[in-house]
């Protein structure tokens, strides 16, 4: 049985770094783009690839000792929430 | 390479506001009614994440083909921030809307109807805040 929760925990903590790192380390945004012809697209591809490959294959009903259920909830919004603020220092640098 | 996905401007964005939309809809339908478990609400949770993967579509469309005119618009103009801060925040929280919405499809499929509720509310949450964000985006681009 897959576990959608790791998954989602997977593909939004993964997200959050690719797109901090392609801002700040240029040529993996650069490497994004030769490969998937657009950097957005490669972090789709690759976020979405995550979040179901950890979903069909990571099944552990815990992550790093707490419910895999509190894990997804706050990877989630803690993502969201570290992208906002990014964009934003960045905008402001 | 992108050829392929071109069509009208207008038939994308309609498209894409459908989507946002019934990423609003249904989820609310959703919340009303699942107290009382009626038999489609597990169709109601599948049509959740499949429209909220097909929407990827026409919004990939729009960001790639129809998007790099506007951005250059924004960038010059007197708010840059609207594309460096709100689309750019924007187009990435996007990539999210279908784990969201699979997610809680899951949960709804496993019957555990309690803990899905606040992965509907973040749906709702997120199609909104997106489509405020998307309105931001084009005032400030025209």
């Amino acid at each position: 049985m897959a576990n959608f929760y790791n998954g989602a925990s997977a593909s939004s903590v993964f997200l959050a770094l690719l797109v901090i790192g392609a801002e700040l380390i240029p040529p993996l945004k650069s490497t994004l783009a030769a490969i998937f012809n657009h950097h957005w697209v490669g972090k789709l591809i690759l976020v979405l690839g995550a979040f179901i490959l950890a979903s069909l294959v990571w099944k552990n009903e815990t992550v790093f000792g707490i419910g895999s259920d509190r894990a997804a909830w706050h990877s989630v919004l803690l993502s969201m929430a570290a992208m906002l603020l990014f964009y934003i220092l960045h905008y402001l640098a | 390479m992108l050829s392929f996905l071109i069509i009208p401007r207008d038939t994308a964005l309609y498209l894409h506001i459908i989507g946002g939309l019934l990423l609003i809809v249904i989820p609310a339908i959703i919340l009303l009614q699942i107290r009382s478990k009626p038999s489609w609400l597990k169709v109601a949770a599948a049509a959740t994440a499949a429209v909220s993967w097909i929407t990827l579509l026409p919004s990939a469309i729009l960001y790639l083909v129809f998007y790099p005119a506007t951005k250059t618009l924004i960038k010059a103009g007197p708010t840059p921030w609207a594309h460096s801060v709100v689309m750019e925040t924007k187009e990435h929280w996007g990539i999210l809307l279908p784990v969201i919405a699979t997610l809680a499809a899951w949960l709804i499929f496993r019957e555990k109807y309690e803990e899905s509720r606040r992965w509907y509310i973040l749906l709702i949450v997120l199609a909104v805040l997106m489509g405020v964000m998307g309105r931001i985006v084009s005032t400030g681009g025209s």
